[in-house]
């Protein structure tokens, strides 16, 4: 698996990194985002363990866990999801990627982001030109500026 | 005919895998004779240092090799690049021309090459070729549109030119038939499978796909039967080898 390329790894970085330390919302958050994404445990497990090396370790406590205003933010966006039309807004971010000019970097890291999502099919298909053509991007949804930023769809500000 | 930005591009790419390294004196001297910018020499090493992966460009430094050697060729045949004089005699030595020193890979794999490879301009016969699924039965009338440096369509949207996208295809079709040699020892069967990987990583050889190859990929899977879902497997495959 692909870790630091998911949401539920951005999800972890807003809960711990706001101030080096994760408060209980944020704990009650990642939960209610690990159901939401469908993330089983043991995927959930590589990616908290990994996060905990590479990034927990080298944190500087200085606060109560503030992070979790983001991250509820961030978990609001998930409602995207519900939506019949998420489907087709994957493919045609696909296709924008492929328009863009797609590294095979940037195809990995933003494909296993999509993956948890439960989009990557539908954002491969937009890539690849399979099946039908996907429509134009209108806007990114909140949800998957990571993915677009990743591509160079966005730049980081 | 090439754009100026290609053969730029080639030109650092032999030279920053020269014995010697980057020749900046020779570079600008070549920046100078194509009328290229400074971005331009920025991109195309930009380009470099993405993807040259200590010299063995994912695996496929000898067709990148292959490939800027025939640009610069075909850009001194066109008279993009001078034939004679101080350029041209240091552009030789980057060819590797002084003493005929360019490796026939057919020859190092022990197979008589048929057909006249090795000279300017002309196409390797790809006789015993494990990518024949690949080819078209109207390659007559491609053969014609085809650049026979058949360097990737990719140089082509780094730098920004604005190849059509069936000139690309056509360009990547002729690139894969023009090279069995390079990918015989990986390929013991010629299965759909893995003539479709190659055609993918031959594809992606510069490091960014467009639109035109994810197209003439779709039409092969088509071709070839391979479901999407095959595709997705094959390509990750593919990427994890390679990583």
């Amino acid at each position: 698996m692909n870790e630091e390329n998911t949401p539920f790894w951005h999800a972890l970085e807003l809960a711990w990194c706001g101030d080096g330390a994760l408060s209980l919302h944020s704990i009650r958050l990642l939960n209610a985002m690990q159901n939401m994404i469908g993330l089983s445990d043991g995927d959930r497990a590589q990616i908290e363990e990994r996060f905990e090396q590479d990034v927990v370790y080298d944190l500087t406590r200085a606060g109560f866990g503030c992070g979790d205003q983001a991250l509820a933010a961030w978990v609001g966006t998930l409602t995207f999801l519900d939506d019949p039309a998420s489907h087709d807004v994957a493919a045609a971010l696909g296709k924008a990627a492929l328009q863009f000019g797609l590294s095979r970097e940037r195809w990995s890291s933003s494909y296993s982001w999509m993956g948890q999502l439960g989009l990557g099919t539908s954002f491969a298909r937009g890539v690849w030109l399979e099946g039908e053509d996907a429509g134009e991007l209108a806007r990114v949804p909140a949800l998957l500026v990571p993915a677009a930023k990743m591509i160079g769809l966005i730049e980081d500000e | 005919m090439l754009a100026a930005e290609q053969i730029l591009h080639a030109a650092m790419i032999l030279s920053v895998e020269s014995e010697e390294g980057l020749n900046e004196g020779l570079i600008v001297q070549v920046q100078e004779t194509l009328e290229c910018d400074t971005e331009d020499h920025n991109a195309a090493m930009e380009h470099i240092e993405q993807h040259r992966d200590n010299g063995d460009w994912g695996g496929r430094s000898d067709a990148v090799l292959h490939r800027s050697r025939e640009r610069i060729r075909e850009a001194m045949n066109e008279g993009t690049l001078p034939t004679d004089g101080e350029l041209a005699e240091k552009l030789h030595i980057l060819l590797g021309d002084e003493d005929d020193g360019e490796v026939d890979p057919f020859a190092e794999l022990g197979i008589s090459s048929s057909g006249g490879s090795g000279g300017i301009g002309s196409a390797p016969v790809a006789s015993n070729d494990p990518l024949a699924a690949f080819m078209d039965g109207d390659d007559e009338e491609e053969e014609d549109m085809v650049d026979e440096s058949g360097f990737l369509a990719s140089g082509t949207s780094l730098l920004g030119d604005d190849d059509s996208e069936e000139e690309v295809e056509e360009e990547l079709e002729e690139e894969v038939e023009e090279e069995p040699e390079e990918e015989v020892e990986n390929i013991p069967e010629t299965s759909t499978d893995a003539a479709y990987e190659m055609l993918m990583a031959t594809c992606w050889i510069d490091g960014i796909l467009d639109p035109a190859e994810a197209k003439l990929l779709a039409r092969k899977r088509q071709e070839l039967g391979i479901s999407f879902e095959q595709h997705l497997v094959i390509l990750r495959n593919m990427l994890e080898r390679a990583s």
